[in-house]
């Protein structure tokens, strides 16, 4: 079948027209009106967002279109929805940075560019859909994090995600090409029954394993994470938090299709080669963190750990997908509500105090108690202490493992590593509490204030009213179910 | 089988022996005698100046990497052509098609629009 | 001449894409890695054309066109992935004068 209904389809085109006008207006805009570019921008992904949630439809089962290369289901619908709160996040996070940089309004056409790339991922059903998504999000990747053209730093960011990023699809393409060949069929579906019905073949495990590779670099999965920490240092701050969330969870997205459709007859292999990657991204996540300075940097360690930790939820998904792909969706949102919440603090400590080393923290709470406070809760929730979001994302993700059996090791390993963890996040709150007291932070410009307040309601009230928000996540996950 | 890359093989043999041959001929007949004049680039009879990495101007690699771009995009019309009729002919909607490609090639003129405002087209500035 | 079995597509595009990943890990200049990089997609070509006409069971046309449509996006990626690797570079280059991502090192563990 071709379209059957463009109405299944409206969230991407919407997406597209918005990050096209936005690219055309900034070209004919004078200058001083350029500022309506974000508010358009926040706008339209509200409408993206709305258009999106308004496909949810838990009785109906996943809808095929365009010769079944692109997937309509519930799965998809959260993660779109996800990605636009995702987008218009990031552009509250950009606006106060932009002021002084040069190219304006390229950055919100860019911003949508890969929001567009990562919400096609969540719906690609077919090996050429999702490389092709997959490019547009590292493309634009590569670029944002090369914003700041006269900064060496974030120009030697770029080229490093470049390399490596590059490198990691030309790997990804190439296990795709022997897929094609085992399979003899580009979609999702057909090379899964196919490939179910003969043996496995060392070629069919080295095809599973390039595809792995490729997907593991893109989630910053050990042992191909040694981008991460120079990426998310050197690259602009808003454009770190936002690689920290966005295209990590598109990479899920994938690597959960992608395992649970096409490889259901490898399934207990590839649930050995990730529980162990999962342990290793845990482990060199946060040891490595400990001896970070630089708060971005640390940052960006601790995002490979919790890429260690949403690893787990994808290996139990493998064995009881009710339970794991859940684990992961409740996760992600919680993951991006701290996350975000404490690069904007960053963002505000930074601008007042000109340093991005953790020591710009030091005695937060006597100059600025309301920011202490809230960074304080997003670090409790990031170590996954109750009452926050965090907690009940890890508690889901590791009772995910426990529940599936063979797995339950896996959280015994997270519930170390968040031990480990409790010891880098602390040490900030020590800093922040009695550290040596500096001024309060001056200014407060209002979209970073949206994003903190956002994010500090966002951790509590998942930790505190979980149920809702996993309700939703358990209806996008059945689809799998009973694989 | 084998046989069958017979004249291959015997292309391949043929031609790396000739080239041998004719090197190996003229390093036996010519007379050995090096001087420094002989040891120089030759180019075009001119004395080279300076070394070949010499800067070229920057506008030539912006509007070889927009052609790239273009370029390739192109490839995608050829197989649109190829099948166009049969296409426009199956579908109820005879102008699908039309549309479709259409809707590509608005999307790159927006992507050459870009470049052309923001002055990259322009061969000095 | 009997047509050129599966295995010889197969093995020259294996090589080209062990040269290729090879280029990357190895060479310290810039441009070479992203040369590199152009050799594993094209293996990765090579593997989807052969493919594509091995899977067609009449052989003489090519019915099964997924692989082709492939080779035309691998393509046309390519070709964005090099503009925008050699944006980077020169952007590199401009800043730090140098061309080989070891020495552009600022930052450390």
């Amino acid at each position: 079948m071709p379209v059957t209904n463009l109405q299944l389809f409206l969230p991407e085109l919407l997406l597209t027209g918005l990050a096209l006008a936005v690219l055309l207006l900034d070209l004919w805009l004078p200058r001083a009106r350029r500022s309506v570019l974000p508010v358009l921008s926040v706008i339209g992904l509200l409408l993206v967002g709305l258009a999106a949630a308004s496909l949810w439809d838990p009785q109906r089962g996943p809808v095929y279109d365009f010769w079944n290369s692109y997937v309509t289901d519930n799965f998809a619908i959260f993660l779109k929805v996800f990605f636009a709160a995702v987008g218009g996040l990031v552009v509250l996070l950009s606006t106060d940075f932009l002021r002084d940089v040069r190219a304006y309004g390229e950055y919100w056409s860019l911003l949508l560019f890969v929001l567009l790339g990562m919400v096609l991922l969540a719906g690609a059903n077919d090996l050429i859909t999702i490389y092709l998504a997959f490019e547009l999000v590292s493309l634009v990747s590569y670029v944002l994090a090369g914003y700041r053209r006269e900064d060496p730093k974030s120009n030697e960011a770029a080229l490093k995600y470049f390399l490596y990023g590059a490198s990691a699809s030309g790997v990804m393409i190439y296990g795709m090409s022997l897929l094609y060949g085992l399979g003899g069929s580009t979609n999702l579906q057909v090379l899964g029954e196919r490939l179910a019905s003969g043996e496995v073949t060392p070629l069919g495990a080295l095809a599973l394993m390039l595809v792995l590779t490729g997907l593991g670099y893109k989630v910053a999965m050990a042992p191909f994470q040694a981008w991460c920490p120079d990426v998310y240092e050197g690259a602009p701050t808003p454009v770190t938090a936002f690689l920290s969330v966005g295209p990590k969870a598109a990479g899920f997205a994938v690597l959960i299709r992608f395992a649970l459709s096409v490889f259901p007859s490898l399934l207990p292999q590839w649930q050995v080669v990730v529980a162990i990657l999962a342990t290793l991204t845990m482990f060199v996540g946060n040891l490595l963190a400990i001896r970070q300075q630089n708060l971005k940097r640390l940052l960006a360690y601790s995002s490979i750990a919790h890429a260690g930790y949403l690893l787990i939820g994808v290996v139990a998904a493998g064995s009881q997908a009710g339970w794991g792909l859940p684990a992961v969706l409740f996760y992600l949102v919680a993951y991006l509500l701290m996350n975000l919440g404490a690069f904007a603090l960053l963002l505000l400590v930074a601008r007042t105090r000109g340093t991005e080393e953790i020591s710009g923290f030091s005695g937060l709470a006597q100059g600025a108690p309301f920011a202490a406070a809230t960074m304080l809760i997003l670090l409790l929730s990031l170590t996954g202490i109750p009452p926050t979001g965090g907690f009940v994302g890890k508690f889901y993700l590791f009772a995910a493992a426990i529940e599936s059996g063979t797995w339950w090791w896996l959280a015994l390993v997270g519930i170390i590593n968040s031990a480990i963890s409790l010891y880098y996040y602390m040490n900030i709150a020590r800093l922040m509490y009695f550290g040596q007291p500096a001024p309060e932070l001056v200014k407060r410009p209002a979209g970073l204030s949206v994003v903190v307040w956002v994010a500090l309601i966002g951790t509590l009230g998942l930790g505190l009213v979980p149920e809702p928000l996993m309700a939703l996540a358990r209806q996008a996950g059945m689809l799998f179910v009973g694989r | 089988m084998a046989l069958e890359y017979g004249p291959v093989a015997v292309l391949l043999t043929f031609g790396v022996a000739l080239g041998v041959a004719a090197m190996v001929t003229a390093w036996l007949l010519r007379p050995s005698d090096p001087y420094a004049a002989k040891q120089a680039v030759y180019e075009c009879g001119m004395e080279p100046i300076g070394p070949a990495w010499s800067q070229f101007y920057a506008r030539y690699y912006l509007i070889a990497l927009v052609f790239v771009v273009f370029d390739v995009e192109a490839i995608f019309l050829f197989p649109w052509a190829a099948v166009f009729k049969q296409l426009s002919a199956a579908t109820a909607m005879g102008a699908v098609p039309l549309v479709e490609v259409a809707v590509f090639i608005v999307i790159l003129l927006i992507g050459l629009a870009y470049a052309w405002r923001k002055g990259d087209l322009e061969w000095t500035r | 001449m009997s047509p050129v079995p599966l295995q010889a597509y197969l093995v020259v595009a294996g090589l080209l894409f062990a040269m290729g990943l090879f280029g990357v890990m190895t060479r310290r200049h810039a441009v070479a890695a992203l040369l590199g990089i152009e050799l594993m997609l094209n293996a990765a070509n090579i593997n989807l054309v052969a493919f594509s006409h091995y899977l067609s069971p009449n052989r003489a046309i090519n019915t099964v066109l997924d692989g082709q449509v492939f080779v035309l996006m691998v393509i046309a990626l390519a070709a964005c992935e090099v503009a925008v690797g050699l944006a980077i570079i020169l952007r590199l280059y401009r800043t730090m004068g140098v061309l080989n991502p070891d020495e552009a090192s600022s930052m450390k563990w």
